[in-house]
């Protein structure tokens, strides 16, 4: 037999014929087609899903089997508890196994003949071609979500453990807040009495203590946050103004001592404010280094 | 075909005409008749789904065609995982009503044709099982025509080889 052209080409079709044209298929094809397109399109996906998952249950099961049967040898190797831990354990899987891998989806009048193949046990409808991007795309939505409102409660969580008691309310430029927790800032704003804002310099200490700290450089351009003692009024931020006199070392200044809480207030001419300072300051240590510009105003 | 038939109707007339057929050329490239059948079914249950887009009877046709070579393709590759753990299965017996001559000539070629990669099985049968054009087999496969050659030619000189050998 040496087919050349034409003889091999009559050739190949005619084993192929030989091959299939005695292939009869069952008579109920036409049954089984109207039977799942007449079904309801919900009882049609539930069914195709679940032969996806019985499909996947199965895939996994050959997959894990090597391993399994391997471990099994070696755990019942030892013995003792484990080995009824595995007999156990292999019932339950089998019985798993019968439920995952049912020969249902043909009936005895369609098998045998010739041709058969053991696959066909292993064939899966496969009709849920969506099923896969489907999950993808959910997963992808679940992660996306999950990310944002996770990344919310992070950035929340570190904003009251950074401000534990910031208020938003109480962070205006009036400095209205009475609680005392409040510290001016040069920018005008409030930070809270837990955080301290940088030291812009070596004079630039301060200490949130209820004594207050002077500070003994003159030179200080910058206004450095004052703990204030009293409750009642956490001066605003003022602009540094002019130095204030250059006491002696042993001399303590205040550590505010640009008098900017005196030129706030001055500004705004209240008077309610300029009492409160000079109260402020005949209560503070330093009252020699009190600002030159409040006496003279005042 | 007319065009106003509804879905039933068309499934109903391509089951009379083609699933015998369909359901041969399936398993050839399935080697299971049930499977094949199960293939041709969800073909045309994919048909009736859309036929609102085909309305033709060539097209339908066409469809269905492809619609196996696909999901017989599904088929084999999900079988190619089930193989690697599933135990060899027992040859298949040959009829006894076969002339000794084809017998050996069909079992010959037929194994032959089940070691060739999926692609050029697939042009092979659709060629001479199938009867198809060039153009109808680049169709159903989803592949140029430049492919179709190039898979027919080597299936071809592959089955030339082995067939030889075993000569």
């Amino acid at each position: 037999m040496t087919p050349v052209n034409s003889d091999f080409d009559e050739m190949l079709r005619r084993a192929l014929h030989a091959e299939a044209d005695f292939l009869e298929p069952a008579e109920s094809g036409l049954d089984r087609i109207r039977q799942r397109t007449h079904a309801p399109w919900l009882v049609r996906q539930t069914s195709l899903m679940l032969t996806e998952c019985a499909d996947l249950a199965r895939l996994i099961v050959i997959r894990v089997e090597p391993g399994f049967t391997s471990a099994r040898a070696t755990i019942a190797a030892r013995g003792g508890m484990w080995e009824a831990f595995v007999a156990l354990l292999s019932s339950v899987l089998s019985v798993l196994a019968d439920l995952v891998l049912p020969s249902r989806r043909r009936g005895p009048a369609r098998r045998g003949g010739p041709g058969r193949s053991p696959h066909a046990k292993t064939r899966s409808g496969s009709n849920l071609g969506w099923l896969r991007p489907a999950l993808a795309v959910a997963g992808a939505v679940v992660i996306v979500v999950a990310g944002v409102f996770g990344l919310a409660q992070v950035r929340d969580n570190l904003v009251l453990e950074l401000f534990p008691r910031s208020n938003p309310a109480s962070s205006t430029s009036t400095g209205g807040s009475s609680t005392g927790h409040q510290v001016p800032t040069l920018t005008g704003g409030q930070t809270p009495a837990g955080i301290l804002p940088p030291a812009s310099g070596p004079s630039g200490s301060a200490k949130p203590s209820p004594t207050a700290t002077c500070s003994s450089s003159p030179s200080k351009q910058q206004a450095t946050p004052t703990p204030t003692p009293s409750t009642t009024s956490p001066s605003p931020s003022p602009t540094p103004t002019t130095p204030s006199p250059s006491p002696s070392p042993s001399t303590p200044t205040p550590t505010d001592t640009t008098g900017g809480a005196q030129t706030s207030a001055y500004t705004t001419g209240t008077s309610g404010i300029q009492t409160v300072a000079n109260v402020a300051y005949a209560a503070s240590p330093c009252e020699s280094a009190r600002p030159h510009s409040t006496a003279s105003s005042s | 075909m007319p065009a106003e038939w509804d879905a039933e109707q068309a499934v109903t007339a391509m089951y009379a005409t083609h699933y015998r057929s369909l359901v041969r050329l399936a398993a050839l490239l399935v080697r299971d008749v049930a499977t094949a059948e199960e293939v041709v079914q969800d073909s045309f249950i994919a048909m009736h789904t859309a036929w609102r887009r085909i309305r033709d009877n060539e097209k339908a046709l066409s469809y269905l065609r492809q619609s196996v070579v696909n999901r017989s393709r599904s088929v084999l590759r999900h079988r190619v995982v089930v193989d690697r753990n599933a135990p060899k299965p027992a040859p298949d017996m040959p009829s006894a009503e076969q002339g000794a001559l084809t017998l050996l000539e069909r079992t010959a070629v037929v194994a032959a044709l089940r070691s060739l990669p999926d692609r050029q099985r697939e042009a092979i049968v659709l060629r001479y099982y199938g009867d198809l054009s060039e153009a109808q087999i680049a169709t159903a496969m989803g592949i140029s025509r430049g492919a179709v050659k190039s898979h027919t030619a080597r299936a071809i000189a592959s089955l030339r080889t082995v067939l030889e050998m075993e000569k």
